[in-house]
C-alpha cells in the first residue's frame, strides 16, 4: 500500500495532523477520553486492523508499535474531521484544556478507576507497577528495592497492568 | 497465568489477552527485530488483538498520571511486610478459594440462587443482541495467511488470497466467504450452529475442523474431525444449482465437492488438504497447468503454460508453496519444461527442444 493511505493530510491539507508519534501518551489519553463509546473503540480498532494489514511487512516490523499508533492518530483524525466543526477539540496543545466537559469527566473516571485497580493489587505487583511507570525505576533497581529478580519484576509488571487494564475494561469497550 | 484478575467477571480468553498485550508492552522497548516481528505477527491476530494493545497502551500511559498512591519507599515496605502473607502470583485464588469454602458451608439458599444467576446469564447471553460484535471482514493477499480468534473461541485460518466476513447473531455462528481458502475449528456450541456460506453452498458444523475452498466453479470441503452437512444455500441466487436440496454429510477424512452438477463425497486425506497450513503444497499426479495455478495463488506476477503438452504432465512432488523456484528449477532438471522470465515479470513455461531424449 502506498504511504499515503496513512496520510489523510494529503486530501486536507489546511489542517494536518497534530500529533507526532513521540506523543502518542497524547494520543491515547485522547483515545481514553474519546473512546469511552464501546461502538466507536470496535470501529477503530477494526479500521486499525485492515490498516495493519496492508502495510508491509517490512514496514510494520521497523516499529510495530509506533506504526500501529500513527495509524491510530490518523484515524482519530480522520473521524474528527468528519464531524460537524462545532465540535473541535483536536489542536497542538494539552488535551486537558481543549478536552470537553464529558470528556474530561470520563478521564477523571478512568483514573479513579485505575487508583482502585492499584489498589486492589497484591502489594508487591502493585510496587512494581507504581516504581516503573509513575516512579521510572528500572526492572534492575525495583528488582534490588523488593529483593526478587529482574524477570520477576517484568511478570509482576505484565500482570499488573493487566489488571489495571481489566478494570478500566469499558472505557475503550470490551465484552466487559 | 489465567485467574489473576480479582475484579469483576471476565473471560478467561479475555483475560489472557490484557496479560498478552501488557507483556507486550513490558519487552518492547529496545525489542531486537526477531521480537518486533514476532509482535507484529501478534497484532495481525485479530481487530481484538490491536483493540487490546490500544487499551492497555492507554492505560500503560495513563499510569504516570496517579496521584493518591504511596511513595516507592513505603510501597516497598508493603510488598517486604507482605511477603509471609500473600504467596506471589496466587493472591487472588487463594481468596476465592476461601469465600467458595464459605459459601458451601451451610447455606443452601445459596446454590440455588446460583442456578438461577447461571441460567439468568444464560437467557441474556442468547437475548443480547448487542453484545454481538459487528461483522468483521478478513482478508490476505498474495502470499499471505492469517489466523484469527473468534469470539467464541473459533479460530480460523485463512490462505493466501481469501475474504470472509464473520456475522455472529444470538442465533447462528455465520461466515461468508467471497473467494479463497480457509480451515475452521469451530468451537463447540451446540445452540448456535456455525455456518460457513461459500459459491452458493452452506456448510453447517458444531465443533469440528474442516477445511473450505472456493474455487473457479466449484467448493471443495474437507472435513479434519467431526462432520459437517453440506447443503445449497436456500436463499442465495445458485440455490437451485446445487443438488441435491438436502444435505449431504461430510464425515471425517472425506471431501465433498459442491459444483453444478450437485455435491460429490469421497474418502480424502484430510492431512493433504491442510498441508498449505505448514506452507507446503502436496501434488499426486496433479497436471503441470493445475500444479502452476496452485503456486499462483502464493505468487505473482503469475506464471504461464505455453505448451499444451507439457501442461497436462502428471507431477507429484512436495514442494514449499513460497519457493516457486525450486518447482521451476525442478521441472528443467527433469527436461520436463523450461522457463524464461518476460520483461513485466511474467515468467512462461515451455517445452524443452529434446524432450524425447530426456528422462
Amino acid at each position: 500500500m502506498s504511504p499515503a493511505r496513512e496520510a489523510p493530510a494529503g486530501q486536507r491539507p489546511e489542517r494536518p495532523p497534530v500529533f507526532s508519534v513521540s506523543q502518542h501518551a497524547k494520543l491515547l489519553a485522547f483515545l481514553n477520553a474519546r473512546l469511552a463509546n464501546e461502538q466507536d473503540a470496535r470501529e477503530l480498532a477494526q479500521e486499525a486492523y485492515l490498516r495493519l494489514l496492508r502495510a508491509t511487512r517490512a514496514r510494520l516490523i521497523e516499529d510495530p508499535a509506533a506504526y500501529l499508533f500513527r495509524i491510530a492518530r490518523n484515524l482519530l483524525y480522520e473521524w474528527y474531521v468528519s464531524l460537524p466543526p462545532a465540535s473541535e477539540p483536536l489542536s497542538g496543545s494539552a488535551p486537558s484544556s481543549d478536552m470537553a466537559v464529558e470528556e474530561q469527566a470520563a478521564l477523571a473516571q478512568h483514573m479513579d478507576r485505575l487508583e482502585s485497580a492499584l489498589r486492589q493489587l497484591p502489594p508487591k505487583r502493585r510496587a512494581v507497577v507504581l516504581m516503573h511507570r509513575r516512579d521510572g525505576m528500572t526492572y534492575k533497581e525495583i528488582g534490588a528495592a523488593l529483593g526478587i529478580s529482574a524477570s520477576m519484576v517484568k511478570k509482576h509488571l505484565a500482570l499488573g497492568l493487566a489488571c489495571c487494564r481489566l478494570a478500566c475494561a469499558d472505557f475503550s469497550g470490551g465484552e466487559r | 497465568m489465567r485467574g489473576f484478575f480479582r475484579g469483576r467477571k471476565v473471560s478467561k480468553r479475555r483475560e489472557l489477552l490484557a496479560a498478552e498485550a501488557a507483556e507486550w508492552l513490558t519487552v518492547l522497548d529496545g525489542a531486537d527485530r526477531r521480537r518486533r516481528e514476532q509482535f507484529a505477527q501478534w497484532l495481525r491476530t485479530s481487530p481484538e488483538h490491536v483493540r487490546e494493545f490500544l487499551a492497555a497502551a492507554a492505560v500503560w500511559d495513563s499510569l504516570p498520571g496517579v496521584s493518591s498512591q504511596p511513595s516507592a519507599e513505603a510501597l516497598a515496605r508493603l510488598a517486604r511486610q507482605s511477603d509471609n502473607v500473600l504467596p506471589l502470583g496466587g493472591a487472588g485464588r487463594g481468596e476465592a478459594g476461601k469465600g467458595a469454602r464459605r459459601f458451601g458451608r451451610r447455606r443452601l439458599g445459596w446454590a440455588a440462587a446460583a442456578a438461577v444467576a447461571v441460567a439468568l446469564a444464560a437467557a441474556l447471553r442468547v437475548f443480547a443482541p448487542f453484545s454481538e460484535p459487528p461483522p468483521m471482514e478478513y482478508a490476505t493477499q498474495v502470499g499471505e495467511q492469517l489466523s484469527v480468534s473468534l469470539a467464541d473461541g473459533s479460530v480460523v485460518t485463512l490462505n493466501t488470497r481469501s475474504a470472509l466476513e464473520v456475522a455472529y447473531s444470538p442465533r447462528y455462528r455465520d461466515v461468508r466467504m467471497s473467494g479463497g481458502e480457509a480451515l475452521f475449528e469451530a468451537a463447540e456450541d451446540a445452540e448456535r450452529p456455525f455456518r460457513v456460506f461459500a459459491g452458493g453452498a452452506m456448510i453447517e458444523a458444531v465443533g469440528t475442523r474442516f477445511n473450505v475452498r472456493q474455487r473457479s466453479g466449484e467448493v471443495v470441503v474437507t472435513v479434519l474431525e467431526g462432520a459437517v452437512d453440506v447443503s445449497a444455500e436456500r436463499s442465495s441466487g445458485n440455490a437451485a444449482r446445487l443438488r441435491p436440496a438436502a444435505a449431504v454429510r461430510v464425515a471425517e477424512d472425506q471431501q465433498a465437492r459442491a459444483a453444478d452438477e450437485g455435491i460429490v463425497v469421497v474418502d480424502r486425506d484430510a492431512g493433504a488438504a491442510i498441508a498449505w497450513r505448514e506452507r507446503r503444497l502436496v501434488f499426486d499426479a496433479l497436471p503441470v497447468r493445475a500444479v502452476i495455478e496452485e503456486f499462483n495463488r502464493y505468487q505473482a506476477p503469475p506464471v504461464v503454460v505455453a505448451d499444451a503438452a507439457v501442461a497436462e504432465l502428471p507431477i507429484s512432488g512436495v514442494f514449499r508453496s513460497d519457493d516457486r523456484e525450486s518447482f521451476l528449477q525442478f521441472l528443467s532438471q527433469m527436461g520436463i519444461a523450461e522457463h524464461s522470465t518476460q520483461p513485466d515479470g511474467v515468467i512462461v513455461l515451455s517445452a524443452v527442444e529434446r524432450r524425447q531424449t530426456a528422462p
